[in-house]
């Protein structure tokens, strides 16, 4: 299962009912829903796959884990193209 | 004490704003710096600057150089051809917000000098090459106006933008080129 981590310095802060993430990674700021930025809550604890971040947030909101899934899933390659979260390759001699 | 007063160390909570019962799509929207645009536009103008481009006057009448550039005006005697810069021309091409150009829209500039005498309104000069002249230049002999010919030639900017002078002639001012009109396109700000 793919896991993602944060990036690291990523700072994230609230504007109006929105939210500015700057990454140091790409030196660029990005506007997050709170979806978005509960997710990066999430993975700021530690690093995490889709199943245990929809298990948090399922807490969180309310809904049955397995109907975030597919969101959650499915934001992943948004949130790391803009320079949010990475991926984590697991080594078999040295998992992460 | 107040319990009104918001502990200004408080975390705000992105899971705390969820709405229970409803999850929307993940969103992430890059903002993108316009300091990065500008910075390669000014450095695409002191390119230019630093490395000054002195192209030839063009003389095909569909040329497919990309210089910013004014047409020529070329008053003809029997053997001998004068060419002249109309000031119009180049006040047509001064970008908003930058310094008036060298040159007025009412002045004639002498590119090149071919004949020895002309007539400037009702006065009769010797011209010389880069000189600028207030009033149009004309034939003493038979009161022909210049016309052009198809021959261009580049104008020259500094880096505030202004516009000061045309390849060839009256190069006094040092670190100034002529610009491509690529270059010209992306130093132009959007209105």
């Amino acid at each position: 299962m793919q896991r993602f981590a944060r990036v690291e310095g990523l700072l994230v802060e609230p504007i109006g009912h929105l939210w500015a993430a700057f990454s140091p990674a790409t030196g660029e700021t990005a506007l997050l829903n709170d979806e978005s930025a509960s997710i990066l809550e999430v993975l700021e604890i530690e690093p995490a796959d889709t199943a245990a971040v929809c298990a948090v947030l399922s807490s969180d909101s309310g809904i049955a884990p397995d109907e975030l899934f597919a969101l959650v899933d499915g934001s992943w390659q948004q949130l790391t193209e803009v320079g949010l979260v990475r991926e984590l390759h697991v080594s078999r001699n040295h998992p992460q | 004490m107040n319990k009104n007063l918001q502990d200004p160390t408080a975390h705000t909570s992105a899971r705390r704003r969820l709405v229970r019962g409803a999850f929307a799509a993940p969103a992430a929207l890059a903002l993108y710096s316009g300091s990065a645009f500008a910075a390669t536009s000014l450095s695409c103008v002191a390119k230019e600057v630093r490395n000054p481009t002195y192209p030839a006057v063009i003389t095909n009448l569909s040329p497919s150089d990309t210089y910013l550039r004014v047409r020529l005006h070329t008053l003809a005697g029997r053997s001998t051809t004068s060419a002249w810069i109309k000031g119009s021309d180049i006040t047509a091409l001064q970008l908003a917000g930058t310094p008036s150009p060298y040159i007025t829209s009412s002045q004639w500039q002498c590119f090149s000098v071919g004949l020895s005498k002309v007539k400037i309104d009702t006065e009769i000069v010797t011209p010389m090459a880069g000189t600028i002249y207030n009033g149009q230049p004309s034939r003493i002999s038979n009161g022909a106006l210049p016309r052009q010919d198809g021959s261009y030639v580049a104008i020259r900017i500094d880096i505030s933008g202004k516009i000061v002078g045309v390849v060839g002639v009256g190069i006094s001012t040092p670190s100034t080129s002529a610009v491509h009109q690529s270059c010209w396109t992306s130093f132009k700000p959007s209105p």
